[in-house]
């Protein structure tokens, strides 16, 4: 049983025989590269890799095609590739203590600070943030619009509850910044970039 | 909000796909060890109510295969982003509620083995349950699928 936690050693094997099989890169579109498979072949591939556990099954990340829509040249070459090679590992860092099913109701602010962002919030559940290089961040803009901003893990300001033991589950509680009190500076996100990820959240996770 | 959705589109459909490749492994080893797991001279597998839990089983997995290939289909065939939106809801919706009906089932049949940390049904069991939550709760696939029933009607939301 391992206490729940899966070796380093293993952990990398798995996620190279998977890259090795095409996984990563399998909704990576044609005219970037990828191999444009149909969604149906997609959900037959990722069918198989849930009888093996979501725990045993996630040992790799993906390039997703909404990415290539939502990202510039430079996040593409700095961020989505180099997750069909290992290289970026993401966690997602969107729910908050009072927003999960309402989205909407984050209160993770990002404020314009010259060529910067400055992140500041608190946010949950943030599964494999162990595992992650770089956290994919929702928060507010000044003018109320969401955004996404790519954040490099190691960011000096940002906190992280790592020292949590990680238990059978492929989830942690990871409050990573105290509320208010602590500022995290992404400075590989610039303001062009970011408005390229510019996504403004419907009134709740509800409205289709 | 397109990229967002377009997100969660595609984590609630693999969720939906996952979930189903867990309902086959977890009806292949419950079927494996009712054969062979023998209660009062006889295989369990021989006992109607196991025979029962092992259909209800199978039909609940061949439902929401069935249902999620479809919406993966409807992406392909590029139908509507807004009927795409409510089918991914549906799949994800059925195939988690399925999956944990499954996993309960198999725990059963495995019995006192089954509650065990080492045993494949204890693990789907305890895993599966988060399927139910994460990328939208059962009742927030529930108001997306309603919602574009009264926006949209009925062709408009399952083609």
């Amino acid at each position: 049983m391992n206490g729940g936690r899966i070796s380093d050693e293993l952990r990398t094997k798995h996620e190279r025989m998977a890259i090795a099989l095409g996984l990563s890169r399998m909704d990576v579109p044609r005219d970037r590269g990828g191999p444009g498979l149909s969604v149906l072949a997609q959900v037959a591939a990722t069918e198989a890799i849930g009888s093996v556990t979501n725990a045993l099954g996630w040992c790799y990340a993906e390039a997703q095609s909404w990415m290539f829509e939502a990202c510039n040249d430079d996040q593409v070459a700095r961020y989505v590739m180099p997750l069909t090679t290992g290289d970026i590992h993401l966690c997602y860092a969107i729910t908050e203590e009072n927003a999960g099913s309402d989205p909407a109701a984050i209160e993770a602010t990002a404020r314009r600070d010259g060529d910067h962002y400055v992140i500041n919030g608190e946010k949950w559940h943030v599964t494999s943030h162990n595992h992650a290089n770089t956290i994919v961040v929702q928060a507010k803009l000044e003018s109320g619009d969401h955004c996404l901003f790519f954040c490099p893990a190691d960011a000096p300001e940002l906190q992280s509850s790592a020292a949590r033991p990680i238990r059978t589950t492929t989830i942690t509680i990871t409050p990573f910044s105290p509320s208010g009190t602590s500022a995290c500076r992404c400075a590989t996100v610039s303001a062009r970039k970011a408005t390229a990820w510019a996504s403004p959240m419907p009134g709740s996770a509800a409205s289709a | 909000m397109g990229f967002t959705h377009a997100w969660f589109r595609r984590e609630r459909l693999m969720i939906a796909a996952r979930c189903c490749g867990a309902m086959e492994r977890l009806i292949e080893e419950a079927t494996d060890f009712a054969k062979t797991r023998v209660v009062s001279g006889e295989p369990i597998a021989n006992y109607q109510f196991i025979q029962g839990m092992l259909a209800d089983s199978v039909v609940d997995l061949q439902a929401a295969r069935l249902v999620t290939y479809e919406a993966a289909a409807a992406h392909d065939r590029g139908e509507d982003m807004k009927s795409l939106h409510a089918r991914c809801s549906i799949a994800k919706l059925l195939a988690s509620e399925a999956a944990g009906r499954v996993a309960d089932r198999a725990v059963q049949i495995f019995g006192g083995r089954g509650y065990m940390r080492e045993n494949v049904a204890e693990r789907f069991y305890r895993e599966l349950r988060v399927d139910r939550i994460w990328e939208g709760t059962s009742e927030i696939q529930r108001l997306i699928i309603a919602r574009s029933l009264l926006k949209r009607g009925l062709a408009a939301t399952i083609g």
